[in-house]
């Protein structure tokens, strides 16, 4: 009974104590409207390569004049990346540039220049063997010369970037 | 006489007082009968800066705006009015704003109230005019403030149809509580109705809901431009309008019927309607608003695009605004993640074929196989259908696999390659002088061949001169030329062409030859004797004649054997004010053009060679029969050519036998004009010209300047019959133009 006793008294002494917790409140009257927000935090995305190149955002030329650039590629982890692909995306005043609208190929001196080659499924062009290249690590960089060559005026937009292609291809 | 003055004065003041407190009111007017081709024309009156313009029956007649209101193959007859001065009237301006550039309004309040901007949420002229009984049975309610237009008319054909725009400041909020009304009662039944429907087009039967959004009524014909609704957009102070609809209607070919066109406030007196109808557009032709249809079978678009742009056409037609439904589907690829959801309405206006849809690419950095979404149309309206294919993939591309480098991107302006400079020009060539000895046949033209040249050498001539006079200088052909009833005329060497053409000539003396030079023409001339028709007719001071000499020499006047003479005589008529019909016009034209040689390709396609006559007459004319056989030829290939478009409908049914007009001769012959490489087509200016306002409206800009000009009294007379003269003056002028 005594045990009883002691319960019960503990019982009152939560309520007790939680009853004024609940009716504490901020000192003085609200003046303002009250501002609240949500932060989502998400894992960074960790991109292994980093692509450089030697043109500005924006360059003019004449049809029928060669550009040559290089694109220099750093991998600054220790893993090796197989299936490595470049993807050159190219828009001709706003659409899908033809095959016919330019040359681009990659020269090295005492080699035979390799054009871009271009995927009919995905609509892309693309640089490096079909399934794609090895990229070593540790870290590695590797630079390509390019050599452009327009054969009809307008606005050409380009975008270049790597991708891996699954292990299945 | 004192005590009767001031009395007058209290009588004059009120009548002044009552005249300008009532509106302008025009009661009832009833015009004479007349025929389509005597409605006075009204687009020269009218210039559009921009916005809508319009005049009233301050300006025009109740004839005018039926005149402005038919098109093709309709008389019309026994036109009436019944309403104020100011509820109906013309308009110009509506192409970016109601959908159609022009036509005709009726209001039931003022018709300058349709000019926008929208300031005013409930613009209104309350007439105080009596309702119409019609409109009042049909939306079984009183009706106040009419207006109404009526006329008898003729169609050739069992329908008619024609486009209008409802428009009226009761929008949006006196929607369900005053339904002005409108409707177009074709031998007493109104076919002012919605699309497959019997539902007449009022207020209550096409809004977008009141309070607006809510509780709408065939809404995907009503547009919204009520500035407390957000509207405020559409140039005009109405507060809402329709599309462009369409009306077609069963009618008895060939005997009279009747039109009444009528407008009306309901319920009140207060807050405007009109209604526009489209100029020309009252035909008996049948519309064709055409298929709407997908332009392929599929869409391929990157990702990277950003946007997604599908097109739609517009096949089998373009009469009149259309519109049509979209509305993207998920495939593989889902709204939200790979695209945004996208629907809406797509217009077409009147005459436009295709148009695109766009809808927003969602990028991510997740690469995937293709996927797609599917984009659907439906609901087409305006009298359009829906074509194949109406529902189409859109298939989204990306490169395959996983994105493991920043993305690099730039840009290349590329121009075009300069111009190389000019070769050097060529080492001059020496002087050549054309032949003028055995010629062969067409390098001189003539009517029959036989002609002998009375000169030694061509003589070169570089002056800029009205009058060429040269001299006969191998006596001994001459002898044997008159010996042989030739006619010596001068000849100039045209290079381009590489022939000797007539310039107009006279023998002045024994052996000298004179060439009124109209076309200042230089270089080469010589003298040929000639056999050629000689005309009875031909004063030799009239203003034509060098005109008809010359065409006489190019062998383009055949003329007319006199009464009792073989039809081989040389002596004919010219019959130089007799007028052309629209056969001998056409033939005439093409027997001009035809002068060009048919090797050179480059003027040649100019009039077009046609293989089966019957099978292009058949397609073109609704009288094919009745056009004689000796120009069926010459038919055929104008209109296959091109030449006969804009003609007074001409290209349709031809009516061979009438009589052409100035201005119908004047467009033929612009058309054959626009169609010369290199020829900088220049539409004539009519200002100053008194009876401008007579142009047909088809005929508006359709005329190359220089082409048809005005006479010494400032007037153009453009519906006055073209005589022989004339047309030979046009003909001469067209190829001229052409390089002869």
């Amino acid at each position: 009974m005594k045990k009883m006793r002691f319960v019960v008294l503990a019982l009152i002494m939560v309520m007790l104590f939680s009853s004024y917790a609940m009716a504490v409140e901020a000192p003085g009257e609200d003046i303002s409207n009250e501002l609240s927000s949500q932060f989502t935090v998400e894992e960074p995305i960790l991109i292994p390569l980093t692509l450089t190149w030697t043109l500005a955002d924006s360059q003019e030329t004449t049809v029928g004049t060669k550009t040559n650039f290089s694109v220099t590629a750093l991998n600054n982890t220790n893993e090796d990346f197989y299936g490595v692909l470049y993807v050159v995306e190219i828009l001709k005043d706003g659409s899908s540039a033809l095959a016919s609208d330019f040359t681009c190929q990659a020269v090295a001196e005492g080699e035979d220049p390799i054009p871009l080659g271009y995927d009919t499924e995905g609509d892309f062009f693309y640089y490096g063997p079909r399934y794609g290249f090895t990229f070593p690590g540790d870290p590695n960089t590797i630079t390509t010369n390019f050599e452009v060559n327009f054969h009809n005026p307008g606005t050409y937009s380009v975008m270049v970037y790597a991708v891996q292609l699954p292990i299945a291809q | 006489m004192k005590k009767l003055t001031p009395l007058l004065v209290v009588l004059l003041a009120f009548i002044l007082l009552i005249s300008t407190a009532l509106p302008a009111y025009a009661g009832e007017r009833q015009e004479e009968n007349k025929s389509t081709k005597s409605i006075q024309p009204y687009k020269s009156m009218l210039t559009s800066t921009g916005g809508l313009i319009v005049e009233d029956l301050v300006t025009h007649t109740p004839l005018d705006l039926a005149g402005a209101l038919v098109g093709s193959g309709i008389t019309i007859s026994n036109v009436s009015y019944k309403g104020a001065d100011c509820s109906a009237g013309i308009f110009s301006g509506g192409k970016d704003i109601i959908g159609f550039d022009e036509g005709i309004i009726l209001s039931c309040g003022d018709i300058a109230n349709v000019v926008g901007p929208n300031m005013s949420d409930g613009i209104s002229n309350g007439l105080d005019l009596p309702g119409d009984p019609d409109l009042t049975a049909l939306i079984g309610e009183a009706t106040n403030d009419a207006t109404v237009l009526e006329f008898d008319f003729i169609p050739e054909n069992d329908t008619i149809s024609f486009q209008y725009v409802f428009a009226s400041d009761e929008y949006n909020e006196y929607v369900y509580s005053f339904n002005d009304v409108f409707a177009f009662f074709v031998n007493g039944t109104n076919v002012a109705v919605l699309p497959g429907t019997t539902t007449p087009v009022s207020i209550d039967n096409v809004n977008g809901g009141n309070p607006f959004g809510e509780n709408s009524t065939n809404p995907q014909y009503y547009r919204n431009n009520d500035p407390d609704d957000g509207g405020g957009q559409i140039n005009t102070e109405m507060d809402g309008l329709t599309v462009v609809l369409s009306v077609q209607a069963t009618v008895n070919p060939g005997v009279t019927n009747h039109i009444k066109l009528a407008i009306a406030d309901a319920g009140d007196s207060s807050l405007d309607s009109v209604v526009f109808i489209k100029a020309g557009s009252l035909s008996d032709e049948p519309m064709k608003p055409g298929k709407l249809q997908f332009a392929k079978d599929y869409f391929k678009v990157k990702e990277s695009m950003g946007t997604a742009t599908v097109a739609v056409n517009r096949v089998d037609g373009s009469d009149g605004q259309v519109s049509v439904q979209y509305a993207t589907s998920d495939g593989s690829a889902l709204a939200g993640s790979d695209y945004t959801t996208t629907s809406g309405t797509l217009i077409f206006g009147d005459g436009q074929t295709s148009a695109t849809i766009s809808i927003p690419l969602i990028k991510d950095e997740i690469f995937e196989t293709a996927e797609n979404f599917f984009l659907t149309l439906s609901e087409p309206t305006g009298g359009a259908t829906l074509g194949d294919p109406k529902v189409v993939d859109v298939i989204i591309t990306e490169a395959p696999g996983l994105l493991i480098s920043n993305t690099l991107s730039t840009s290349f302006i590329v121009k075009a390659k300069e111009a190389p400079p000019p070769p050097p020009p060529p080492p001059a060539q020496p002087t050549y002088t054309p032949p003028i000895y055995n010629l062969s046949e067409g390098d001189l033209i003539a009517r029959w061949p036989g002609h002998i040249p009375l000169v030694n050498e061509a003589i070169k001539w570089l002056a800029k001169d009205s009058g060429i006079t040269l001299q006969i200088t191998d006596l001994a052909k001459w002898e044997k030329a008159k010996a042989q009833n030739l006619v010596p005329r001068i000849y100039t060497w045209n290079e381009k062409y590489q022939k000797w053409i007539a310039l107009a000539s006279y023998q002045t003396e024994p052996n000298r030859v004179k060439a009124i030079n109209d076309g200042q023409y230089t270089g080469w001339m010589a003298i040929f004797a000639v056999r050629q028709p000689s005309f009875s007719d031909l004063s030799p001071t009239a203003w034509y004649e060098p005109v008809l000499n010359r065409a006489n020499g190019m062998a383009l006047l055949e003329g007319f054997p006199l009464n009792d003479q073989k039809p081989t005589d040389l002596l004919r008529l010219a019959k130089p004010t007799a007028f052309m019909s629209r056969s001998e016009f056409v033939a005439m034209a093409t027997r001009s053009l035809g002068l060009v040689s048919k090797n050179d390709k480059s003027m040649y396609y100019i009039l077009k060679d046609i293989q089966d006559v019957e099978a292009v007459l058949a397609a073109h004319f609704k009288d094919a029969a009745t056009i004689p056989t000796w120009a069926r030829n010459a038919v055929a290939s104008a209109a296959e050519s091109g030449l006969l478009t804009n003609v007074a409908g001409m290209e349709k049914s031809f009516d061979p036998t009438a009589n052409i007009t100035r201005i119908e001769a004047a467009v033929i012959i612009s058309n054959v004009l626009d169609k010369i490489p290199g020829y900088q087509y220049k539409p004539a200016d009519y200002t100053g010209i008194k009876d401008a306002h007579t142009i047909p409206f088809w005929a508006q800009n359709k005329v190359a300047a220089g082409v048809l000009v005005g006479d010494d009294k400032g007037n153009l007379n453009p519906n006055q019959q073209l005589n022989r003269a004339e047309a030979y003056t046009l003909f001469l002028r067209m190829i001229r133009t052409i390089g002869w």
